[in-house]
């Protein structure tokens, strides 16, 4: 029965349209808080790489950010038990996750933003359909670099995490609900001239856009 | 209005970026194997102690921002009748922790971190010290003799 859980738990996670995948958080929260050590990795699952999101959000130095996703998933290891409401470990994470990566950012020894593009990931697709997707994505990790937070994490959750939902996503950014879809505007908006402005000639005199400056500054 | 305004230009522009290559990959490994080894290693029959006084939160009253060493760090943790101060020093990636422990009584601390744990005694005043241990994340616990045990909140050093 043990194994049978156990594998429809990894399953579940995995797989968006299992059964398991949609296991409520709070009933994964209450498992593992029993000891079943799969809810635990289904929360990881589930949780950890949107908890990267927001911690890389913050651009800290790679031993920054691990030590404070670290942290997040350690503390809340210990706090697990004692979550007044395990439906919303989520919001939980968030918030530490936002908390640790200030905390650094006020004690980090370093004086310029650290440059994210190091901070590349594993990739299993074809050598060919990386190199063809490649400069697309560089430049768009390049433009959110040029855009400030909270903008930068929201616009990132939208494309990277459409599914998630505004509710779920202005939980993770930090933001007020009622706020995000002035936010995403905004990101979008910005996002959108940094990378028109990637795309065009070097060295050619531009009139500045002064409509679009005055649109960013509300 | 600019185009620029039109929300429907906007989704059509979010539609074009969607669908590639992941901005972000998954967590380093480190991340899950350290959430792995806290989730083994935590005590929910433990007394919780939670951060009260952090200095890199915010620096303790008369201390300017700018007389704090950057390498030092000060924290006090509580939780019932037991207060857990933590003076911390940064020397490249090892941390020197010197701490006391209120009430006295208990023989020694157990120091945790994702890679393992051991044990410094504690004296008679209920001070301690450990040396060079790893940056990271850190949490300590307290078994009293004939008492329940505490565990402090995972902090990053």
């Amino acid at each position: 029965m043990r194994v049978r859980r156990v594998l429809r738990v990894y399953l579940g996670v995995c797989v968006g349209d299992q059964p398991e995948g949609t296991t409520s958080t709070g009933a994964l929260v209450r498992r593992a808080v029993d000891g079943d050590a799969a809810a635990w990795d289904g929360l990881l699952a589930r949780y950890s790489a949107l908890v990267w999101a927001v911690v890389h959000s913050y651009r800290l130095p790679p031993h920054d950010a691990q030590d404070a996703a670290q942290t997040v998933w350690c503390a809340l290891a210990e706090r697990l038990s004692r979550l007044r409401d395990p439906e919303r470990v989520g919001a939980w994470l968030a918030a530490a996750a936002h908390n640790e990566c200030r905390r650094q950012l006020r004690t980090g020894r370093r004086t310029a933003p650290y440059a994210p593009e190091t901070l590349d990931l594993t990739d299993h697709r074809s050598p060919e359909s990386v190199h063809l997707a490649g400069e697309g994505v560089r430049a768009v990790r390049r433009a959110l670099d040029g855009i400030g937070l909270p903008d930068r994490l929201v616009a990132m959750l939208y494309l990277d995490y459409p599914e998630l939902g505004p509710d779920r996503i202005a939980e993770m950014a930090g933001v007020a609900r009622a706020e995000l879809a002035a936010i995403r505007r905004r990101a979008f908006r910005r996002l959108r001239r940094l990378l028109r402005e990637q795309t065009e000639p070097v060295g050619r005199h531009r009139v500045p856009d002064r409509a679009a400056q005055r649109r960013d500054r509300r | 209005m600019s185009p620029d305004d039109q929300p429907d230009e906007n989704e059509r522009f979010v539609a074009d970026l969607r669908g590639g290559t992941p901005l972000l990959g998954p967590a380093p490994d480190s991340v899950r194997a350290a959430a792995r080894a806290a989730y083994a290693m935590r005590r929910p029959e433990a007394l919780l102690a939670a951060v009260r006084e952090d200095s890199a939160h915010r620096p303790p009253p008369g201390l300017r921002d700018a007389a704090l060493d950057p390498g030092l760090r000060f924290l006090t943790f509580e939780a019932g009748d037991w207060t857990i101060r933590l003076e911390i020093t940064a020397h490249d990636d090892l941390r020197d922790i010197t701490g006391r422990v209120s009430p006295a009584g208990c023989p020694d601390v157990e120091i945790r971190h994702p890679r393992g744990r051991h044990r410094e005694p504690v004296d008679r005043t209920g001070a301690f010290v450990a040396r060079d241990i790893d940056r990271g994340p850190l949490s300590l616990l307290l078994r009293p003799p004939g008492g329940r045990p505490v565990t402090t909140d995972w902090i990053a050093i």
